[in-house]
């Protein structure tokens, strides 16, 4: 990894600061409401090949909600920043940017976005990314989809709560928080249970997810978190999983909400390394 | 030539005839046809026995179906998710032909494993052709479990009247059945609970469920 010349340093700051401001303006749970055409996308760490081919067709949709995981794992989070950040400026009420377990002084660390920005733009660039990253949003809520991370949580009984937590929180701090961004779920449990992913983290098993749902009146939750091939459909489909980096050797996927259809599309290796000139 | 390990996805180097991290056998040596084990979750192919999951790969004629369609692609729900693992391979059926099955037939189901594909897979616990079943990394096992968390031999599945046992074999990281709040470590032998989840060492979680 080169260094990266002064003018696009200060782009990218200029860039991250501004969307620190947004961020920070915005509450932590965004209700969008119904929305006709929607496009949902997982983890993409640094695929940015799939970010520009979302950004670019499917800027004409009423949304493209980001699942989180940006950054660490592939060494392009920087410039997969650079594509998303100036398009959520551009319209922030289309582009929804949530936030990963990724986007995270916790992970960055281990994973290779800290070492990244040292090496394109200098350490002491770092506190920018982790600033913006502690006041992203954790949940939004379009056509009685609760988009997020990771999922639910113990002790969230109700969405109003995620409205109640407090930005900006760096790891983040807070339990409920926490676990948005790093539960994972499993229909073969009831309850949580503690997860392999270490201490505060929890699989949520299918009864507490039914009722979480019930109670919210919501048709299921879309999130990433976990590698799929695409995607992972559980819990008689109220629970999808959407995975759309490459790291992982297996296919990208994003997922289409027109209307009540949901549709699976799969952005393989031809498409993403030869494919469309993108 | 260095092959892949289709467990665990190690390089390994040519001389090797088991993976250098979990132990799974290298393919070529480890054919269906050269299996002489009766029941299918034995030697290093736990990943292909039962894909109840996917009803879509059960025809024991269907070869795997890598889908190369030209992209982008797009496919309606529902639909399961395809694992590049869901290798059809023949059941061999050895106790229902001359002994009705005892009431109450065993399984371990993967909740969780560092070898992603295996979640969800169910693998019978056959008491009827071993009494002891064993758990660990390395293929000597009734049921190998690819994660080099796992020691080589790391715990005993056995039963006692209706009862059903864990015990530990002093493995570097543990077992530990999950209490309604905790995972409790295994000190020598535990009665399992009705669809105990264990976690084995770190990164493994398995559900025993009894249908």
């Amino acid at each position: 990894m080169s260094p990266w010349p002064q003018e696009r340093r200060e782009a990218l700051l200029d860039v991250v600061a501004k969307a620190r401001d947004k961020f920070s303006s915005m509450r932590p749970l965004l209700r969008l409401g119904e929305r006709k055409r929607v496009v949902v996308v997982g983890d993409t760490h640094g695929a940015i090949n799939v970010t520009k081919y979302v950004l670019e067709k499917y800027w004409e949709y009423d949304s493209i909600v980001f699942l989180g995981d940006y950054v660490d794992r592939e060494p392009y989070g920087l410039e997969n920043l650079e594509l998303i950040l100036p398009k959520f400026l551009e319209n922030p009420e289309k582009i929804i940017v949530l936030r990963g377990n990724h986007e995270s002084p916790m992970t960055n660390e281990y994973y290779g976005f800290k070492s990244e920005v040292r090496e394109k733009m200098g350490a002491e660039y770092y506190e920018e990314f982790a600033s913006m990253f502690s006041v992203m949003p954790y949940v939004a809520i379009v056509n009685g989809y609760f988009c997020v991370h990771g999922g639910i949580a113990r002790g969230l009984e109700s969405v109003d709560q995620v409205e109640g937590l407090k930005k900006p929180d760096l790891l983040p701090e807070d339990q409920i928080a926490m676990e948005l961004l790093w539960n994972d779920p499993r229909e073969e449990l009831d309850g949580f249970i503690p997860n392999v992913r270490g201490e505060g983290t929890f699989f949520y098993g299918k009864d507490v997810t039914l009722r979480f749902l019930e109670q919210n009146s919501l048709k299921g939750i879309i999130r990433g978190h976990e590698v799929a091939d695409g995607f992972r459909f559980e819990m008689d489909n109220r629970v999808i999983t959407v995975f759309s980096s490459r790291y992982h050797k297996m296919r990208a996927g994003i997922l289409r909400i027109e209307d009540e259809n949901l549709t699976q599309e799969y952005l393989d290796e031809r498409f993403l390394y030869e494919g469309d000139g993108l | 030539m260095p092959w892949k390990c289709s467990g665990c996805g190690t390089e390994n180097p040519d001389d090797a005839i088991y993976c250098t991290t979990c132990g799974l056998k290298k393919p070529e040596e480890s054919q269906p046809s050269q299996q002489t084990e009766s029941v299918p979750q034995v030697q290093g192919e736990p990943l292909t026995t039962q894909q109840e999951q996917q009803p879509q790969t059960a025809s024991p004629e269907t070869p795997p179906v890598e889908q190369s369609v030209p992209t982008p692609q797009a496919e309606q729900m529902p639909a399961q998710p395809t694992q590049a693992e869901a290798t059809p391979v023949q059941q061999p059926q050895t106790t229902q032909v001359q002994q009705p099955q005892p009431v109450g037939k065993y399984y371990i189901q993967f909740i969780a494993t560092p070898v992603s594909s295996l979640n969800k897979t169910k693998v019978p616990l056959d008491f009827e052709v071993f009494e002891t079943i064993s758990l660990g990394r390395s293929p000597e096992n009734v049921l190998m479990i690819p994660d080099n968390e796992i020691s080589r031999r790391h715990a005993l599945l056995y039963r006692e009247g209706d009862n059903l046992y864990i015990e530990d074999l002093n493995s570097t990281n543990g077992t530990y059945v999950y209490d309604g709040k905790v995972f409790q470590a295994v000190k020598g032998k535990m009665l399992l609970p009705k669809n105990a989840v264990v976690k084995l060492g770190n990164s493994t979680i398995i559900k025993i469920v009894r249908e």
